[in-house]
């Protein structure tokens, strides 16, 4: 419910950003952009345990590991795969997160 | 072979190690340089305290038995780690702003601060934690045995209940040395913090190396470990069922809801930052737990006897290779698995038990006593202690009371399970904000009782309150409340079945207890501050609360102790602009701050209490019921705080339109006034200069004239001069200059004194005085010159004005307690009502005034004299003659205290 929120949000956000555009100055061009910028990559923080739970905890586990040529070692595959994926998708969006968060933006988005 | 004495030697310099590790974490702490020690890796370090001797030792045992099943355990807490964002970012945040100390303190603050909602959550933690420390020291002392064996196999028995109570008692030591430092529960505890990351780091790469060491010193590589697969794991292939996401979720929740966990995560949380870097070490650490637990229990299955405890494959491998070293490194991992879960433990369940259940108790015991300095806080430290000791107590005797039976094994997931039962409160505090006290308890109380009926009590397998006859057809023998299959509804997987029963009714629950009930004020406002903790436009709402400084100043001793007090005081002080030595004033905010430090220490619950019992009209304004309520609200309070400033504008203007017209109403009487004095100073003026040109230019004028109009020319100068004299006179008396000489008179004299001066006037008119019998013994102390004047003012005027052909003027008196009261009459036609009300304005000419020689200053300047005087003049109306009072104090200095306007009453020695 709060996601749906947030997603609408930011629609919200972009457009009026959009519409902005046009009258605003380069510099503050550029803080827009990085604020949409911003704005994504905290949706997508929020989206990654989503995938991560339909990929790990929903019937799709079933497609990947339930078939019989698969075996054991497939299952294990596909699920240490997808672990390793999530992890490494969360590093770049913490790290890229720390990169947006410069001193003279506020580092506590709202909610 | 390793022998017994030489582990034991090890494990005492490991664990001298760790403590000298966590001195000098707190001596660094202390100096302020913590550097690494406060880094974001040691957080995510700290956070691996869940990964227990259950799941070092077991995880290859569940994988031995289940195949894939035991990654459930660590992809749960994965999820909740990478989405950060959603829950564990807004739990630090509250943590740190609300100065929460445990789960239980979390959701008693957010339900109104409620000390039931903390007794009960402390109760489940206890009774759910317990097992769980008792398993630790089970697998500590399993672990022991397996070297033991080696040496002398009859040995065993009693030496491993033996290793676990020394084990127990070391770590009740090292508790209570590193966890019990500071009161503030709230403060990070530095030496264990450091010392769990260091266990953290030892039982990883324990696992690690046997886990290589596996893959390519037992066998050729990860082919050769896959071509050994035993076809009992390759059955389990099929890993999605109900009770793979069963444990995934009970997993995810126990990292939040577990009592460590929620220590390690959120109370010794000291930067919120170091949760982006969490999100996905923490993820990467429990990857690397669990990367080699296939492999070693597919070789472990390979190359032991057949038989041989799966639970032991990290350990056994090893020493069937005849690797010590490696055989000591996979102890010591195993070793600090237990023990880091066992001390965070029993720092989180002390902090609850001594917080929620042992301060409530001795308040309310000890209400009636007087309170001395650092009461509470030397309670309070005690209590932990005692209570970290009895927790670990506990669970020795647990683990000896159920030893052997088998029924630990599963300790795990029931643990899991009995602390989800808070999930629901706590996922419904955080974003539902109709979710009330009543409702949690309903939930917590009704998930928590199912729990223990369909999968605690079955746990001992018939050996507590359930017998076997009971746990297979149900007690009573009635089949529908059989513990694995309440209603007859049959679900295969018991765990399954109790978390489906237990979270359902519990969710239901609370779901239907907040709907039916209403939450109290205190609870919708700390709803408002827990839901929309990001909401940067919401500003601290504070309770309206009354008390004294002092009084909060020694409730402060009591819990905080001087030196925290004094600082807190002092600075609280500085930010009110006070002068150093005085205490702050207890304005609402500061008494909100307070109890936030309160709460750091002592719970919220406790604090509110214990604030409570000092402070009174605990209410929440109007303003704040907005503020709490939703964002239109927050508009209107927008709103009403706009229209609030333009009242005041208004007032504001109004005050100051008023203040306009008083002056140019006094500017007016000044011009007027003004105008008057010059006509009455032109009138003579104008004939003194007519004759004075007569003298100059007439030349044939006689001596009769010259002297004439010489004498009109001296009269009107002298009238000048009375008239100029007379506004000097009446601006003195006016502005309160005068000196009064006041000695104490017979009114006789000072008549006679008046009366010789109108004598020509009263002659001429054939006037006569009366004077009442009471007035010739009448003594005054006051100024005689001064009232003359008044006598012979209202004498002239009553002899001029009255109408009188023959003039009698009367005076009487009448003596009160603190005044004199002299009534003059006169005989006259009296004063009609409309000059009534300019008898006393300055250069008033009444319409039927005909007489000359007063320029109207006779009246106001009479009524300046008396109230010089202390007392009034006052027209009281006619009868038929007008009726005038002279109203005086007896003693002008005692007179004071009396309603006679005094105010302008000049001192004497002016």
């Amino acid at each position: 419910m709060t996601q749906q929120n947030d997603i609408g949000n930011v629609i919200e956000d972009q457009n009026s950003i959009s519409e902005n555009q046009k009258i605003h100055s380069e510099s503050t061009l550029a803080s827009d952009l990085s604020f949409t910028k911003r704005r994504k990559l905290l949706d997508l923080t929020a989206l990654l345990p989503i995938a991560g739970v339909l990929l790990l905890v929903t019937p799709f586990v079933s497609i990947f590991t339930g078939g019989d040529e698969t075996g054991v070692a497939g299952s294990a595959i596909y699920i240490f795969g997808v672990w390793a994926i999530l992890i490494a998708c969360a590093f770049v969006l913490a790290r890229l997160l720390a990169k947006q968060t410069s001193p003279d933006i506020d580092p506590e988005p709202e909610d | 072979m390793l022998s017994f004495n030489l582990l034991l030697t090890v494990c005492l310099i490991y664990v001298t190690g760790l403590f000298f590790v966590a001195f000098m974490a707190e001596r660094r702490a202390k100096a302020g340089k913590l550097g690494f020690f406060s880094s974001p890796l040691t957080y995510t370090l700290s956070i691996s305290v869940y990964c227990t001797a259950w799941t070092y030792y077991g995880a290859v045992g569940s994988a031995a038995r289940n195949g894939l099943e035991f990654v459930t355990i660590y992809l749960g807490p994965t999820l909740v780690f990478i989405g950060w964002w959603w829950i564990l970012r807004k739990l630090v945040r509250i943590g740190n702003t609300q100065r929460i100390t445990s789960i239980a303190d979390l959701i008693s603050a957010r339900y109104g601060k409620s000390t039931t909602l903390a007794v009960i959550i402390t109760i489940l933690a206890v009774i759910g934690s317990t097992p769980y420390i008792a398993l630790q020291l089970q697998s500590l002392t399993l672990s022991f045995s397996v070297f033991a064996q080696g040496v002398d196999g009859a040995a065993t028995t009693s030496s491993t209940s033996l290793t676990a109570l020394w084990a127990a008692i070391g770590l009740a030591v090292f508790t209570i040395f590193f966890g019990t430092r500071n009161l503030d529960a709230n403060e990070r505890h530095h030496g264990v913090v450091i010392a769990i990351a260091l266990e953290a780091i030892v039982k990883l790469v324990a696992l690690l190396a046997v886990g290589i060491f596996v893959v390519w010193g037992v066998a050729e590589g990860p082919a050769d470990i896959l071509s050994r697969i035993q076809p009992e794991i390759m059955q389990t292939q099929d890993i999605f069922g109900p009770r793979w996401v069963t444990l995934i979720f009970l997993s995810a929740t126990a990292v939040i809801c577990l009592p460590r966990m929620f220590q390690v995560v959120v109370v010794e949380n000291s930067d919120e930052k170091h949760l982006s870097t969490a999100s996905w070490a923490f993820p990467l650490y429990l990857f690397l737990m669990s990367l080699f637990v296939m492999p070693i229990a597919i070789a472990g299955l390979d190359i032991l006897p057949a038989g041989s405890n799966p639970d032991l494959f990290v350990l056994t491998i090893p020493i069937a290779e005849n690797q010590d070293a490696l055989a000591m490194l996979a102890f010591l991992g195993g070793f600090s698995s237990a023990t880091s879960m066992v001390i965070v433990a029993a720092i989180a369940l002390s902090t609850m038990v001594s917080n929620h259940i042992v301060l409530p108790l001795w308040l309310w015991l000890t209400l009636r006593r007087s309170p001395t300095s650092e009461d509470v806080r030397t309670l309070l430290l005690r209590s932990r202690r005692i209570s970290i000791a009895a927790i670990l107590g506990l669970g020795y005797f647990y683990y000896q009371f159920t030893s052997g039976t088998g029924g630990l094994a599963s300790i795990g997931l029931i643990a899991f399970l009995g602390v989800a039962q808070i999930l629901p409160a706590l996922i419904g505090g955080l974003f539902w904000e109709s979710s009330t006290r009543k409702g949690a308890i309903y939930g917590i109380v009704s998930g928590f009782i199912l729990w223990a009926y369909t999968l605690f009590l079955p746990s001992f397998e018939g050996g507590f309150i359930f017998s076997a006859e009971a746990l297979e057809f149900g007690p009573f023998g009635i089949s529908m409340l059989r513990p694995d299959a309440l209603l007859n509804i049959s679900i295969e997987d018991p765990l399954v079945h109790a978390v489906v029963w237990s979270l359902g009714v519990n969710t239901a629950l609370f779901i239907f207890g907040s709907l039916t009930t209403q939450p109290r004020l205190i609870e919708r406002l700390q709803a408002g501050q827990f839901i929309h903790i990001f909401d940067r436009a919401t500003p601290n709402r504070t309770l309206t609360r009354q008390t004294t400084s002092e009084e909060l100043h020694i409730l402060s001793q009591r819990i905080l102790g001087h030196e925290a007090t004094q600082r807190m005081f002092t600075e609280a002080a500085k930010s009110q602009w006070k002068q150093k030595p005085a205490l702050p004033d207890p304005t609402n905010t500061f008494i909100a701050e307070l109890e936030r430090e309160f709460a750091g220490s002592v719970g919220a619950a406790t604090a509110h209490a214990m604030i409570g019992q000092i402070a009174s009209g605990e209410a929440i304004s109007v303003e704040d019921l907005i503020a709490v309520a939703d964002e239109t609200a927050q508009i209107m309070e927008y709103s009403a705080r706009l229209k609030t400033q333009s009242t005041e504008m208004e007032k504001t203007a109004e005050q100051l339109r008023l203040a306009n017209s008083k002056l140019r109403e006094l500017g007016e009487q000044k011009d007027a006034f003004l105008s008057q004095v010059s006509h009455e100073l032109r009138t003579p003026m104008t004939s003194i200069r007519a004759f004075a040109e007569i003298l100059r230019d007439e030349d044939n004028i006689d001596q009769d004239q010259i002297s004439r109009f010489s004498s009109i020319i001296h009269d009107e100068s002298i009238r000048l001069t009375y008239l100029l004299d007379e506004i000097l006179d009446l601006s003195f008396l006016e502005h309160g200059k005068v000196q009064l000489k006041v000695t104490k008179t017979k009114f006789s004299q000072i008549i006679e004194r008046a009366m010789n001066a109108t004598q020509t006037l009263r002659q001429q008119s054939g006037a006569k005085v009366e004077l009442s019998k009471s007035i010739e013994t009448l003594s005054l102390e006051t100024d005689a010159d001064r009232l003359s004047q008044v006598l012979i003012n209202l004498i002239s005027n009553a002899i001029k004005h009255s109408g009188s052909q023959s003039p009698v003027i009367k005076f009487s008196c009448k003596r009160f307690e603190h005044t004199t009261k002299i009534e003059v009459t006169d005989n006259g036609l009296g004063i009609s009502a409309e000059n009534a009300e300019i008898i006393f304005q300055k250069f008033a000419k009444l319409s039927s005034e005909q007489g000359a020689g007063s320029a109207g200053l006779g009246l106001p300047i009479s009524r300046e004299i008396v109230r010089n005087l202390g007392g009034k003049l006052l027209y009281v109306g006619n009868n038929p003659g007008a009726v005038f009072d002279i109203i005086l104090p007896n003693i002008i200095a005692a007179s004071m205290d009396s309603s006679l306007d005094l105010t302008r009453l000049p001192s004497k020695t002016d």
